[in-house]
């Protein structure tokens, strides 16, 4: 994952709140994943491409006033869903 | 993990069946929902687009539709491209006699569509018994015409003391389409329950199959073996009873059930033609609220496996009269020590 280029949510998946978190569900896959960290689902869900990652994790995380530092955890969680495809690339 | 997840219940069903009509041109002799006749007041065309908005705004990921032979409802093609056009991905059950060339066409090209075909045996001596004379052969037609066409379907086989001893030429038969096989568990549901004593892997089958599953984990099950993986390491699947929690039943006069396999006015929830309609039996419905809060207690609590099974299927003791705080009455684990005899259903 490239964080200076635009990812959102890939096609064919979709994602859905939940008490816990929420569920995701690859039709392309027919795979069901779980999410449990809120923050995460709310960066991923309003991923619309309309900018870069680091550029949108950036503004984010301003606008939930949380540490920069937060970053490269957001990263390596981010990876591991692009790696999901649950992610792609524009 | 999920268990803790899902045993209080989900906003909306992950995937839920959907049963489309009563109407079959087959009278399988261990059908859930009895069927045969088409209602008079199954859901109209309009109805069942409506519910298909109501599940798109819930955010169902899919439907499981059955019925029935869905394919037997005029609006079948048309109901089902509303559907993936909505977003709810379809895997739809047939006995496969209505699949031609054209119906087959259609399967191989409209996305996010699943196809189960069922047959319940590796030969027309075994299946026809079951599923009624010629409905082998059908049913392999439809499957070559799939199989032609590239199509990945499913073969889906309720599992019998009759073709248990089948298991490995069901697989190679699927191997041969370029199919996927998927096994699941004899309900005493529906006309089920008359022939259930009949029917039903011994328990050195049903332990067996547990070992078999294990042995070939491209085999789908639906997650209907739970009760099973008491006996070791758990089959892959969610491990647990999701009626009422993260799926339910819809059938053809949109009466809402906890699961495909109670249907019976004791685990009827509502109805979706009721004001509120379906959002609104599944969020508040009382006897959802109950199965969400039940847990089997009883000696199952004390067992070690019961973090497998969590005591199996509450369908199966509802139709065999066991009561829900005993075991399932196929449980294969018997704890050492045990003062539990080994429950005789064998048929006789």
């Amino acid at each position: 994952m490239n964080p200076s280029n635009t990812y959102r949510l890939a096609d064919g998946v979709s994602i859905r709140p939940e008490k816990f978190g929420a569920l995701l569900y690859s039709y392309h896959k027919r795979q069901l994943y779980f999410l449990y960290d809120k923050p995460l689902i709310d960066f991923v869900s309003g991923l619309d491409g309309s900018q870069p990652l680091d550029q949108a994790l950036s503004n984010f995380l301003a606008e939930r006033k949380l540490a920069e530092a937060n970053k490269p955890v957001f990263i390596r969680a981010l990876t591991r869903l692009e790696a999901m495809e649950v992610l792609s690339e524009l | 993990m999920s268990y803790d997840l899902f045993r209080k219940g989900l906003d909306a069903p992950i995937c839920l069946t959907w049963e489309m009509t009563f109407g079959c041109n087959l009278r399988c002799i261990h059908c859930l929902s009895s069927s045969g006749q088409q209602r008079e007041n199954e859901l109209t065309t309009a109805e069942a687009k409506a519910l298909l908005d109501e599940f798109a705004a819930m955010q169902v990921f899919y439907i499981n539709v059955g019925g029935g032979e869905p394919m037997s409802r005029p609006d079948f093609f048309e109901l089902m491209e509303y559907s993936v056009s909505h977003g709810i991905g379809v895997k739809f059950s047939t006995n496969g006699t209505l699949i031609d060339r054209a119906a087959a066409d259609w399967i191989a090209t409209t996305p996010y569509l699943d196809v189960q075909i069922s047959i319940d045996g590796a030969d027309a001596a075994t299946n026809d018994p079951i599923r009624g004379t010629g409905s082998f052969l059908r049913a392999n037609r439809a499957m070559e015409l799939l199989a032609e066409r590239g199509f990945n379907f499913k073969i889906n086989t309720v599992v019998t003391h009759q073709n248990f001893s089948q298991l490995d030429q069901m697989y190679q038969m699927a191997e041969g389409y370029g199919a996927q096989l998927r096994v699941t568990r004899l309900r005493p549901s529906g006309r089920g329950k008359d022939v259930w004593q009949e029917l039903h892997p011994t328990q050195q089958q049903n332990r067996d199959l547990y070992f078999w599953l294990k042995a070939h984990p491209n085999v789908m099950t639906g997650d209907s073996f739970f009760h099973l993986s008491a006996l070791g390491a758990a089959l892959d699947g969610l491990n647990m009873c999701g009626a009422g929690r993260i799926v339910c039943l819809v059938d053809p006069v949109g009466d809402v059930y906890t699961c495909p396999f109670l249907i019976t006015p004791d685990f009827k929830a509502g109805n979706i033609r009721e004001a509120g309609g379906f959002k609104q039996v599944w969020q508040e419905a009382p006897l959802f609220q109950f199965v969400r809060e039940y847990e089997a207690g009883g000696q199952c609590k004390s067992c070690k496996s019961w973090g497998n099974c969590h005591s199996g299927c509450m369908a199966v003791k509802y139709f065999t009269d066991t009561p829900m705080d005993q075991p399932d009455p196929e449980c294969i684990y018997i704890p050492e020590n045990s003062k539990r005899r080994i429950i005789n259903l064998l048929p006789v």
